[in-house]
């Protein structure tokens, strides 16, 4: 399996002389679904916004498909990776289908508008999460939930292999949770390659293949879920001692309780 | 990876092809009947003849008097024109001003282009230049005053959106004080009513040698403003996700910055400030074909062409004195605006 993300030796400050995370390194290799854990204030967004390009870091490389980032292009970079950002403003109520077929900018030139086949293959990206329905529905009036799988499809329909999520669930009820989820680990299981940041341990086993926790101003733990997430690295992470419960069959749902709040 | 071998059943929502038959005779037809209104009175039969003869070349018996091919050709022509390309111009820089800020309430204005551009003018007349020496102050301070806005707010190989706003006000605000300096130590007979009257904007003093000067960098920077109508949707989304659609972000702006201050500095050079068009023609396209750049640029510059004409023909038709072009844009189009806010409740919003 081939490397699509490899991150060397990186620091990042927003502010000289005090650093967000110093010298850390982690692989997001091909066919991954890669959950990045850590505390409010740990760096996760500036990490995620450092691989899609938005910020420089101050030291070390990011290495995306064998390239250096800081040689892409915009255009050439969003043909590699696909993102999915957080905070969502929409200032005009453009169709869904807009929205959607907005991840088709990088396949088209400086003048060029998309085609009917650009809006065919948007459509596609729609069906293919089930919101096909929501085409002419403005994007401003449909639910947060919904708005999410828009984005989604919008970064499927830019044919990229790799998509970065910024907590995808943040602000959504149980039920779009699952439904976010579930598109996610469909994209993983049909080999594209995932790195979603998380706020929640238990979406790492629900759709990950591989956590990374971030912490302290470095990475607290790496690899398989499993061994990555462990009652000693998320006390680690969030400063609390956390215990962590086995539930369902063969273990497959997990849950963690802040022990002291269970007092 | 997505393909598009099936093909769907589906329809998208769009406005219709009548829609924009009517939408582009609006501003035709206005532009063919204002040719035949005026205060000197040419008879209809004398304007088919006179236009058919300048405009289509063709060998007319030539039955009417000089001065009614003078009016024709001379003033009515160039000033209908100027009101196209101006009306358009406005209203195709609001539109993709307001997308760029993703923010409706923006005008061509934001970023000082008329500050600079009415001192400019100010100073020219204090200064007691030609005509051709005022228009050319007010141009190169209406660029010069936007160039520092765009400077001011550039950091980092960035324009941040909210940086170009808050040095739009600052430049604003220091040329609009240069501009009260100028008409406080204007001769206040002569120099200081004209400057008021500059201000209010109006197309009467429009000839054909200013729309000579006006057309090319018009039309040029509308055509940019059409062919890259549609990166404005995705640089609404914010610089982060334009740019993580592949979206060269800072290529676009400056284009679009360019494009609209040239439109607004020539406009303003010729016509004065002609408020309100550029702000509020896009609300109106926007109820009628939707957010959607690709359709909203082409309907703004249809609109905003017809509203300029049919205003402007008011200004010269409805009193004995022309009324300035500024104040009727307003009187006439907020009330109108008013009630179809008041009507539509928004929902295009």
């Amino acid at each position: 399996m081939g490397i699509a993300i490899s991150v060397r030796n990186a620091s990042f400050s927003y502010v000289k002389g005090t650093s967000v995370w110093e010298n850390i390194s982690l692989d997001v290799y091909e066919g991954d679904c890669l959950c990045l854990l850590g505390s409010n204030g740990s760096g996760k967004t500036t990490l995620f916004n450092c691989m899609c390009g938005n910020l420089a870091l101050t030291s070390g490389e990011i290495i995306v498909n064998g390239k250096n980032i800081r040689d892409y292009r915009a255009q050439e970079l969003a043909l590699a990776l696909g993102a999915v950002f957080q905070e969502h403003s929409a200032p005009f109520p453009y169709s869904s289908l807009e929205v959607v077929r907005m991840g088709r900018a990088p396949h088209l030139g400086f003048l060029e508008m998309p085609s009917p086949r650009d809006t065919e293959i948007a459509y596609q990206a729609m069906s293919e999460l089930g919101i096909e329905y929501l085409a002419n529905e403005s994007y401003t009036k449909i639910s947060g939930g919904e708005r999410q799988l828009v984005l989604i499809a919008r970064a499927l329909c830019q044919g990229a292999k790799t998509i970065l999520f910024d907590e995808p669930t943040s602000h959504l009820d149980l039920k779009n949770q699952a439904s976010v989820l579930s598109a996610i680990k469909a994209l993983s299981l049909k080999g594209m390659t995932i790195l979603f940041v998380s706020h929640s341990p238990e979406q790492a086993f629900k759709v990950g293949t591989k956590a990374v926790v971030l912490g302290g101003g470095g990475i607290l733990a790496q690899g398989r879920v499993d061994e990555a997430i462990t009652e000693a690295s998320l006390s680690a992470a969030y400063g609390i001692e956390m215990k962590m419960y086995e539930g369902g069959k063969d273990g497959e749902m997990r849950r963690f309780f802040d022990t002291n709040a269970i007092i | 990876m997505i393909s598009a071998q099936e093909s769907s059943k589906f329809e998208e929502k769009k406005p219709a092809p009548g829609l924009w038959a009517l939408m582009a005779a609006f501003p035709a037809c206005l532009f063919v009947a204002s040719l035949f209104l005026g205060r000197y009175y040419v008879p209809a039969r004398h304007v088919i003849g006179i236009l058919g003869k300048h405009i289509l070349g063709l060998r007319v018996q030539q039955d009417w008097p000089v001065s009614a091919e003078t009016v024709i050709i001379n003033v009515r022509l160039p000033r209908i024109a100027m009101a196209v390309l101006v009306g358009a111009g406005l209203s195709a820089s609001g539109a993709s001003f307001q997308g760029m800020f993703q923010n409706p309430l923006v005008s061509p204005f934001v970023l000082g282009v008329s500050a600079g551009a009415s001192f400019g003018a100010a100073l020219g007349l204090v200064l007691s230049l030609p005509a051709i020496g005022i228009q050319a102050m007010s141009f190169a301070f209406g660029l010069a005053a936007v160039a520092i806005t765009y400077s001011l707010a550039h950091t980092f190989k960035t324009t941040p959106i909210l940086m170009l706003v808050l040095a739009g006000m600052v430049v604003s605000a220091f040329f609009q004080a240069m501009l009260s300096f100028m008409k406080f130590v204007a001769d206040s007979d002569e120099k200081l009513p004209a400057i008021t009257f500059w201000l209010m904007g109006s197309l009467g003093s429009v000839v054909p040698a200013d729309l000579a000067l006006a057309v090319v960098p018009i039309a040029a920077s509308l055509a940019v403003l059409y062919l890259i109508r549609w990166k404005l949707n995705v640089l609404s989304m914010g610089d982060n996700e334009a740019r993580s659609l592949g979206i060269n972000t800072e290529l676009v702006k400056a284009a679009v910055i360019f494009c609209a201050t040239i439109i607004t500095s020539t406009s303003v050079a010729f016509c004065g400030i002609i408020g309100w068009v550029g702000q509020v023609i896009p609300h109106f396209c926007r109820m009628i074909v939707g957010p959607d750049h690709k359709y909203l640029i082409p309907a703004s510059m249809l609109l905003g062409a017809g509203y300029l004409i049919a205003i402007d023909n008011m200004c010269r038709l409805a009193t004995a004195a022309e009324i300035p072009l500024g104040i009727l844009t307003a009187v006439i189009g907020a009330p109108v605006f008013s009630y179809l806010l008041r009507k539509s409740k928004g929902g295009w919003l």
